[in-house]
């Protein structure tokens, strides 16, 4: 194989596929004409696109069409179940009213235990070991339950501010946006304040 | 994906998905599971869109789906079933018409090129299929597979000229009798 066979074949696939131009196909097809080793590697080639063009599209059985109508008639349960679940809570609104449900038990799992004041106050609690809460154990879990309140109210805020953010974005028209923009200038990541 | 729509689809491209799962798995069963599960995940998991993107789409899906079965039941490498376990219902009766002696000739070459093509690597295989026999252009595969149009032009390329060479070790008359035919015009 010479220098002029190695640079044909190079320009193989693309002869093949009709990318090269015209002077270039002539000079292939020059090349072709004189080297009949070269014509026989392209034509070896054009057979396998050829075999491959003309390879029979065959016919799917039946039963695979009833086998997927069978598994599709079960299928709306498990759609209606999971996909309306993950709608509801992937939509803005759920988000927030999620997030409130969320607190709404944190809250309810500490408050019944705790007094108002660490001291002072007349409680059915007592400090015995029978198993009932102290005072300072009572107050101590009322202020974990007021931390954890206040960062669900931050998480809370932080979702509106998304949600804010994803419909002053993405979702109003363009031109109701830029209106928006030139009176409450949005900043990517929000303000501080 | 409404009822309809999904039927529509179904209708259109099931024979499609069917033959690329089955020429590429050479395996009947594993092909119609691989058909079955592209629909089903059609049904459940295909976005509303432009319908010209879902042929795209389900080859995607597919050709994920034989590369799982691939790994999982290694059904294709080095698994030298021959063509003859086409089953003769899965030929399409308008394709049996014509030259008999012709149609032997050419299921005969099918039958080798097959053969050849399943020593191939997976995704060498897959893109051949696609780029040949389903007829996806470079750009449509480098999209559904994710990978640069020029890997997949230099994969066809030396997919064929693998497959060549392994067409005339089949028959070991192939090149000389190529060699000697007329000059190409």
């Amino acid at each position: 194989m010479n220098q002029q066979c190695r640079k044909t074949r190079s320009l193989f696939g693309p002869y093949l596929d009709g990318d090269l131009g015209p002077r270039a196909i002539r000079r292939v097809d020059g090349h072709l004409g004189d080297c009949p080793v070269c014509r026989a590697e392209m034509q070896g080639e054009r057979q396998v696109a050829d075999t491959f063009t003309a390879l029979p599209e065959l016919l799917c059985s039946e039963r695979v069409d009833r086998k997927i109508m069978a598994r599709l008639a079960e299928e709306p349960q498990k759609r209606g179940l999971f996909d309306r679940l993950g709608q509801l809570l992937g939509s803005p609104g759920w988000k927030t009213v999620t997030a409130c449900a969320a607190a709404f038990v944190v809250v309810m799992l500490f408050l019944p235990l705790a007094p108002e004041s660490p001291v002072g106050t007349e409680t059915a609690l007592n400090t015995s070991e029978d198993g009932v809460i102290s005072h300072e154990e009572a107050y101590q879990a009322r202020q974990r339950a007021k931390t954890s309140l206040a960062y669900v109210a931050h998480l809370i805020q932080n979702t509106e501010k998304e949600t804010v953010s994803e419909v002053l974005t993405s979702k109003l028209p363009k031109a109701i946006r830029n209106s928006l923009q030139r009176v409450v200038p949005v900043t990517k990541g929000g303000s501080d304040s | 994906m409404n009822n309809n729509t999904f039927q529509n689809m179904l209708q259109e491209n099931r024979n499609r998905i069917y033959s690329y799962a089955r020429y590429f798995l050479r395996n009947n069963e594993d092909a119609e599971d691989v058909t079955q599960e592209v629909f089903v995940r059609m049904w459940q998991r295909c976005p509303e869109q432009n319908p010209e993107k879902i042929p795209a789409w389900l080859m995607r899906v597919t050709h994920n789906l034989c590369i799982d079965v691939t790994r999982r039941r290694k059904t294709s490498v080095g698994w030298h079933v021959s063509a003859d376990q086409v089953e003769p219902d899965s030929l399409p009766a308008q394709r049996s018409a014509g030259d008999p002696e012709a149609r032997f000739r050419l299921n005969e070459t099918q039958r080798s090129l097959l053969d050849a093509l399943a020593t191939l690597p997976a995704r060498t295989r897959s893109i051949m299929l696609m780029h040949y026999f389903q007829g996806f252009t470079y750009e449509a595969i480098s999209e559904i597979l994710q990978v640069r149009v020029n890997t997949i032009k230099v994969t066809v390329h030396r997919g064929r000229k693998s497959l060549r060479k392994k067409l005339a070790g089949y028959d070991p008359g192939y090149v000389e009798t190529r060699a000697n035919e007329p000059a190409v015009s």
